[in-house]
């Protein structure tokens, strides 16, 4: 009984913990770096205007 | 049942790390601590769990992850070294075969924690590693501190959630590796984001500290005894209010001593009068043989050299007959292939001078680097890191009671205590480069009074 109690408890915290993570943006981007995939993202959108025509 | 639920749990976290891949990063540091494979009987004995996540991790990174910015830090360039000369070690072993058998997870602790500060790169995947490492650790000492509670423990007696005496599993090693959690603990408890802090949060926080606290108890480890007073003496440093704290711990210790049990205030004892004590005698004396071995093998026996060792000293035993007469008697004790029982003494004669040497310079450097950390940001941090100073300082109090504790154990090599050292090179490097993305100094500037304006 305890030996099911305590894997249970931390586990259960742990897959709570696992669902809010994937849920949460700042988990790749941190708020306090520079956003490399914004950046990235409006390069592109700014690449078909000011690049090369295509034949 | 629980082979069904941790079977679940452990797809579940994979499967996660589909979606998010620095999951994969957190499953293995989870498998590593749990060891899920030894709790169950089922299909997850059958299957390498651990080398699966290490590989997604791994590959993940290279395939998905963002690496700008990423700089090799001294430390890991330690590491580096470190692994290359244990494998060179390893080939020249007196004992192969054991060596070859200690090297294959040993290599894999290492090169994890030369892998994981490349992964940490947001704060939240720095609060994340150390929630899995503090809940990973729970599910060992939440059912120890309770079967303490209910039964005192004893030593060898205290039967964990795997009875196998291996990894975090054995007595000495979970009552230090408990103590170095508390720190973190309540850390989270104060900073988390994932669980943010409230009542709920801290009575769970709590309860694990309370929890770790119980396991030198239960397992009647000494040197979890040591651990607790090193961390007491550490926490002062950091306490703000010093003469609360001095007078919770005395009272905390007026009320826990009555309650503890007889044979382990006994066993506490033998601290002091180690010379009636066998366990005691054997260490110095293979700690002893240790020196002596070095002086002949600078450079190591390689892994698992305790093999060869045979040491013999006189116990004392005391014999009270009552009316203040006691008779002294000893007793030869004479051993063999016992192990080091200490972090130092276990990196001279497995690895050498070199090897002890890249041991402590790894280690001081990590002491080093978070009082630099600390004290950078101990005043007026900048606004949303008010969260480094403390977790610099718990990181800091884990190592030095890791180190300490060490000397009587042999956890050189425990992936726990490397996990503890990755995350210091990755919160290192994370406010490396937070300074330097940073457009203005990275400081509260203080601004220069005015002048009073003319009337």
């Amino acid at each position: 009984m305890i030996d099911i109690l305590t894997v249970i408890v931390p586990h259960a915290l742990m897959a709570l913990a696992i669902w809010r993570l994937t849920h949460r943006n700042d988990l790749d981007d941190d708020p306090a770096l520079p956003n490399r995939r914004a950046q990235l993202m409006q390069r592109q959108r700014r690449a078909p205007s000011g690049g090369k025509p295509r034949a | 049942m629980l082979n069904l639920f941790l079977t679940a749990f452990v797809a579940g976290f994979l499967v996660a790390g589909l979606r998010r891949p620095f999951l994969f990063v957190l499953a293995y540091a989870y498998i590593d601590i749990v060891a899920p494979q030894k709790v169950t009987w089922g299909f997850l004995q059958s299957v390498p769990v651990s080398l699966i996540a290490f590989i997604c991790a791994v590959g993940a990174w290279l395939a998905a992850e963002d690496k700008n910015g990423i700089r090799v830090s001294p430390r890991q360039f330690v590491l580096l070294v470190l692994l290359v000369y244990c494998g060179l070690t390893t080939r020249t072993a007196d004992f192969p075969v054991e060596a070859a058998e200690k090297w294959g997870w040993v290599w894999k602790a290492l090169v994890f924690a030369m892998f994981l500060p490349l992964t940490l790169r947001t704060r939240l995947r720095i609060e994340s590693m150390v929630l899995v490492m503090v809940l990973s650790v729970g599910v060992i000492v939440i059912g120890g501190g309770i079967k303490t509670l209910a039964s005192g423990g004893g030593y060898g007696e205290l039967k964990l959630l795997v009875n196998d005496n291996t990894g975090l599993y054995e007595g000495s090693i979970i009552s230090t590796v408990a103590i170095c959690v508390i720190p973190l603990a309540l850390w989270l408890a104060k900073y988390g984001t994932i669980f943010k802090p409230g009542w709920m949060v801290w009575l769970f926080a709590l309860g694990i500290c309370f929890a770790c606290l119980l396991m030198p108890v239960g397992t009647q480890a000494r040197t979890g005894l040591i651990c607790v007073a090193v961390l007491g003496v550490l926490m002062l440093r950091s306490t703000k209010r010093r003469g609360l704290y001095i007078g919770l711990i005395a009272v905390a210790g007026m009320i826990a001593v009555p309650l503890l049990p007889q044979s382990f205030t006994e066993r506490m004892g033998t601290i002091r009068n180690h010379q009636s004590d066998q366990s005691a005698g054997t260490r110095l004396a293979v700690w002893q043989w240790t020196i002596e071995f070095a002086k002949t093998h600078p450079f190591g026996g390689g892994f698992d050299a305790f093999r060869q060792n045979s040491v013999s000293y006189d116990k004392i035993l005391a014999d009270t007959a009552g009316d203040n007469n006691t008779a002294i008697k000893t007793e030869r004790i004479e051993e063999q292939g016992r192990a080091y029982h200490s972090s130092y003494f276990e990196m001279l004669g497995e690895q050498g001078y070199p090897g002890l040497a890249l041991w402590l310079l790894l280690h001081i450097m990590g002491v080093a680097h978070m009082e630099v950390l600390r004290r950078r940001y101990a005043r007026n941090p900048p606004q949303g890191f008010e969260w480094v100073t403390p977790l610099a300082d718990a990181l800091q109090q884990a190592q030095i009671v890791y180190l300490v504790g060490g000397a009587f154990v042999g956890i050189a090599f425990q992936p726990f205590c490397y996990m503890l050292v990755g995350l210091q090179c990755g919160l290192t490097a994370y406010i490396g480069r937070v300074r330097r993305s940073a457009d203005v100094p990275f400081r509260t500037v203080h601004k220069a009074p005015q002048p009073a304006p003319a009337p």
